[in-house]
């Protein structure tokens, strides 16, 4: 493994160098730096443009400037931009911005574009797995800005105005209470019978939550409350665990329970904590969880559950956490709407400026100003995601183990987690880290249609401008990025598929 | 003086007839929110390298002076609140400024002599321009005044005199008047000593604090300490986020009728994303360019108000005296303009924004501007012969000299309104028998217009009501390169034009100017040295909420009485 490692560092460096190169030429040759200058009048333009010259060594070749450049880098300094700017500082937020902006953004795609390749595999040729793939498609082939300007006009300003006097129209409630009917439909597995009621059932419900929020008026003022929280916490146990280990057994159910009841009993405790919490304290907070929760899935799965147990009270735990963290978001949100004047979700920036508030107020202004760019990135590469699950699922299902496993008897949950996703997942994992170096690089359209300024617009000013120092600070970043991101790709292998061996 | 120094492309404001008087709202005025594309960049605008429209909006409200441009006609406001000044003599010139009495920066420190000696220095280009300045045309000819510490009088005395000497005090923007005692503590100095070496003309003395003040109030990354940043109007900034927001809040030293709303946040937001922000609430007031499509959005949009205006910004077509076919004959500009639809181009780009937009008769002059009549009647012989399309009378010229064919090069910018306006006119006047290569290239600023490879260029100038701002723009060039040609980009040369620029330069009679700039209008087009195209329109929109939000076409644009913004 070491040797692999070593081996891979020595020629990504050369790759590296030898790209740094191309790019330093191209980043010179991209346009006339001193074009802004030339159009000065007068004594202003001959000092302006002495001082460019003498900023960016114009005056020497290009060989020469990208050795210094080189000699630079090495010490740790990126340079300066045209007009002088400290180019390290300038990337530090850039970098800062892009990692708010993609972060979210990228977890979300690969977890939701995951389990819906999955499902979508699963009911393979359904109506489901025909709707998805058709809608992942339209994503995947619509326009960024245009992405952008329907999510502007629909979420924003049309959602901001129906916030005003939020009720629900019959119309909508049908439709919704329709779609979400045939989803759960076509999730079921069954005969006619059943598909219809699990249709009638799902469909009635969702239009009564529907009818009911919407006469509470519920969006004025959103919160889930203590039941809706342990309701949501027992299911998560339930849910986990089956995902983990099956409900074939009792004990990792019942530490997944206890730890879901110690969830809500905490969340009442704790309640003076959490009125105005740092990001520090959510943190620690988070860790104390998982700890907690491992310690009840030890003890109570006992030395024969323990394996199943801790992953499954773990999860529980988080799961149970970010339904009381929602719900105290929830809670805030009239606040935090009356304070932007009732329009909390925003078309442009990264924030409110001069925004104060609660460390929940301050977070729903993060959230309305990461919401439009975030779906808008996360519907564009769900696509990728959902086709590549689903191929590579489909592949595995016809695999003979598979069949083997079925055969002993292995109920469709233990073949599906075990032997189908683990194995059907690999390929993806190539996917994702080469995905993490190239979202590094920014969103440039993104960042320019939601007002961000971020890697892309590091990189658009200095073309702009042909001024080589940004361009390389971001080739640093995304490069290295991207050969980082193969490498740790290759180990990962190694660790998921144990056929490969590295060296 | 270079409050309207003319400066290549476009930027600006709009007008309109609304209100001419604003009343001030008093108490809590609110937070009123403007988006602009270009991010604000430096405190000190008054650098040739730090001067944009974006940090003169900002600084506006900032840093101010004895006059500004404003108004629904963009023109020149006396600030009385700064100070008062007027002409004590016209031989020599002779101008009395007067600081109130009350005047402090923010942090308390007086307005006074240093500010003034700081300013003149830096304004005339003294000391070999050690202090870096946007031009030094007007100040130049002044004798430098002189005052005691704690003065707040002095006198500007021309050498020459001077017609632009009303804008040529210390104003707003990029002729502002600067805190020397900031200055004087950066470059090592007491005030004393500070004020001793402007007086002496102590270069030696001065590096360090002309180094500051050429470079050490560009903002990177944050602000600079708040003490380096005083304010001498009605707001202070006091918050900056890069690339994001610049945030003024009332400055409670300010002498005069305090600023009405009680926070001015200046957001960056790149022009096709500002009215989807506006409608969202997100900002309060937007300026952007306006297209076609622009306006639509906006006219379409329920909950905001909106103003479609012309700005001083001008189109005009350029013809080449240096080389080529036009460069010496007359009558083959004359079928050029002959051939231009001038009409059409004004129906089909400019009206779907600005309905009631008119064909542009003269150059230097807007509509709205006194002296318009007078050029109009001045050049009507001309316009009378040239200022109608008629493609047969510029067949018959071509005809006439044998130069059907004549191959032209005809060279814009790039973008949508110029290739549209360059097909118009293309087509045109090949029909009239010209050959035309109609070239629009993002870099056209950078290469093609300095190096004159072209035979007829298509851009804009920006003006404002003064006339110093245009005179270099027909005046013979010394060398005809690309640095020595300066604005005059055609390299037109004529004697006569010569006498008449230096004589209106020189003369300070309101009525005489507007007459001598008659005569200019009369001349270039006789000798056809541009052809005039349209005014650029603007368009300004706004929440209902905000009041006091008055449109102007000058350079300052929309946020020149953003002191009386507030938000009900």
């Amino acid at each position: 493994m070491l040797a692999f490692i070593v081996r891979r560092l020595f020629v990504s460096i050369w790759v590296f160098l030898a790209a740094s190169v191309v790019i330093f030429f191209l980043a010179v040759n991209v346009r006339d730096p001193l074009s802004e200058a030339r159009q000065l009048p007068g004594p202003a333009q001959e000092s302006a443009m002495a001082e460019i010259t003498e900023r960016m060594h114009l005056d020497e070749p290009t060989i020469v400037r990208y050795f210094l450049w080189l000699a630079d880098v090495l010490t740790g300094d990126l340079g300066v931009n045209r007009q002088g700017q400290d180019v390290n500082a300038m990337l530090e937020g850039a970098f800062t911005a892009t990692l708010q902006l993609v972060t979210g953004a990228t977890v979300l795609a690969i977890v939701v574009g995951i389990t819906i390749g999955v499902v979508s595999a699963l009911r393979q040729y359904t109506a489901l797995d025909q709707t998805v793939t058709f809608v992942a498609f339209i994503c995947f082939s619509l326009p960024v800005f245009w992405i952008g300007t329907l999510l502007k006009q629909f979420l924003a300003l049309d959602f901001n105005d129906w916030l005003a006097d939020p009720t629900i129209s019959p119309v909508f409630i049908g439709g919704i209470a329709l779609l979400t009917g045939m989803a759960c439909a076509s999730i079921i597995l069954g005969d006619r019978r059943t598909r219809l009621i699990s249709f009638a059932a799902s469909a009635a419900a969702m239009a009564t939550l529907l009818a009911v929020l919407s006469a509470t008026e519920w969006f004025t003022d959103p919160g889930l409350g203590p039941f809706v929280v342990a309701l949501s916490a027992a299911a998560g146990a339930i849910g986990f665990t089956t995902l983990v280990r099956g409900l074939e057994w009792q004990r990792p159910l019942q530490a997944a329970l206890m730890t879901a009841g110690v969830g809500v009993v905490a969340m009442f405790a704790l309640d003076p904590v959490l009125d105005d919490p740092d990001v520090l304290t959510i943190g620690g907070l988070a860790v104390l969880t998982a700890a907690v929760s491992a310690g009840i899935g030890w003890y109570w799965g006992g030395d024969l559950y323990r394996q199943a147990a801790i992953p499954s009270a773990v999860l529980t735990g988080l799961f149970t956490g970010a339904v009381i963290f929602t719900d105290r978001m929830l809670m805030n949100f009239d606040n935090y709407s009356a304070s932007v004047g009732g329009r909390p979700i925003s078309t442009v920036g990264a924030e409110t400026p001069n925004y104060e508030g609660t460390f929940w107020e301050s977070g729903l202004d993060s959230f309305g100003h990461l919401a439009l760019p975030t779906l808008a990135l996360v519907l564009l590469s769900l696509a990728s995601y959902t086709r590549y699950t689903r191929a590579s699922m489909l592949e595995v299902m016809n695999q003979d183990y598979v069949r083997t496993a079925r055969a002993k008897g292995l109920s469709e949950r233990a073949v599906v987690t075990r032997h189908v996703l683990r194995n059907g997942l690999i390929p993806i994992t190539t996917l994702v880290a080469y995905d993490i170096g190239a979202i590094l690089g920014g969103a440039v359209v993104t960042e320019q249609v939601f007002g961000w300024s971020a890697m892309g617009s590091l990189l658009f000013t200095g073309i702009e401008q042909g001024d080589p120092m940004p361009i390389m600070a971001f080739f640093l970043v995304t490069g290295g990025a991207v050969v980082v991101f193969n490498m740790l790709a290759d180990i990962a292998y190694a660790f998921v598929d144990p056929r490969i061996r590295l060296s | 003086m270079l409050g309207g120094v003319l400066v290549l492309s476009a930027c600006g404001g709009d007008d309109d007839d609304d209100g001419g008087e604003e009343n001030q709202s008093g108490g809590t005025g609110g937070t009123v929110t403007y988006g602009m594309a270009q991010p604000f960049q430096a405190y000190n605008n008054t650098t040739a390298s730090a001067n944009t429209v974006a940090n003169g909006q900002v600084t506006q409200q900032v840093t101010s002076g004895f006059w500004t441009f404003g108004n629904e006609d963009g023109q020149l406001i006396e600030n009385t609140e700064f100070g008062t000044y007027e002409r004590t003599s016209e031989d020599p010139l002779t101008v009395d400024y007067t600081i109130n009495e009350e005047a402090v920066w923010s942090d308390g420190e007086s307005i006074d002599c240093d500010d003034i000696l700081l300013w003149w220095t830096a304004q005339s280009g003294a000391l070999d321009g050690l202090f870096s300045a946007v031009g030094t045309q007007g100040v130049e000819d002044t004798t430098k005044p002189e005052c005691e510490p704690g003065d707040k009088a002095f006198q500007l005395v021309y050498d020459t005199p001077f017609a632009d000497w009303i804008y040529n005090g210390p104003g707003h923007g990029n002729n502002t008047m600067l805190p020397a005692h900031v200055v004087a503590e950066q470059g090592g100095l007491s005030s004393e000593e500070f004020l001793a070496a402007l007086r002496d003309d102590d270069a030696e003395a001065l590096q360090e604090a002309a180094a500051f003040f050429n470079e050490g109030w560009s903002i990177d990354g944050a602000l600079p300490d708040p003490a380096l940043i005083p304010s001498s109007g009605p707001y202070v900034i006091t918050g900056y986020e890069a690339e994001q927001s610049v945030t003024l809040t009332r400055n409670e030293n300010y002498w005069g009728e305090p600023g009405a709303a009680d926070t001015i946040v200046f957001r960056t937001i790149a022009e096709e994303e500002q009215v989807a922000a506006l409608q969202n609430g997100e900002v309060d007031i937007i300026e952007p360019q306006p297209t076609v499509d622009l306006a639509n959005q906006i006219t379409g949009a329920s909950n905001i108000e909106s103003q479609v205006a012309e700005e001083y910004t001008y189109e005009h077509l350029d013809f080449n005296f240096n080389e080529g076919p036009f460069s010496d004959s007359l009558p083959l500009r004359q079928a050029f303009a002959l051939c231009v639809p001038r009409e059409t181009l004004v129906t089909n780009l400019i009206q779907p924004v600005v309905p009631d937009a008119t064909v542009k008769d003269v150059r230097n002059i807007a509509p709205w501007d006194p002296g318009y009549d007078i050029a109009i009647e001045a050049s009507s012989d001309s316009l009378e012969e040239l200022g109608t399309q008629d493609i047969e009378a510029a067949r018959a010229i071509l005809e006439a000299e044998d130069a059907i064919g004549t191959e032209i090069t005809f060279s814009t910018l790039d973008n949508q309104r110029r290739n549209d306006a360059g097909q118009l006119i293309t087509a045109a006047c090949e029909e009239a028998g010209f050959e035309i290569e109609f070239t629009a290239e993002l870099d056209f600023f950078d290469s093609r217009l300095p190096e004159n490879r072209w035979d007829v260029a298509m851009f804009a100038w920006s003006g404002s009501p003064s006339v110093a701002g245009w005179n270099s723009t027909y005046r013979t060039v010394g060398e005809c390169s690309p640095t020595g040609k300066g604005n005059n980009n055609g390299c037109y040369s004529s004697e006569a034009m010569d006498t008449l620029l230096d004589e209106i330069l020189v003369t300070s009679d309101l009525d005489e100017i507007n007459r001598i700039a008659g005569e200019v209008e009369a001349l270039a087009w006789e000798d056809l040295v541009t052809i005039p195209l349209y005014q650029h329109p603007g368009i300004t929109a706004w929440n209902p909420a905000v009041q006091n939000v008055l449109p102007n076409p000058s350079q300052n644009g929309i946020t020149w009485n953003a002191d009386t913004w507030s938000r009900s």
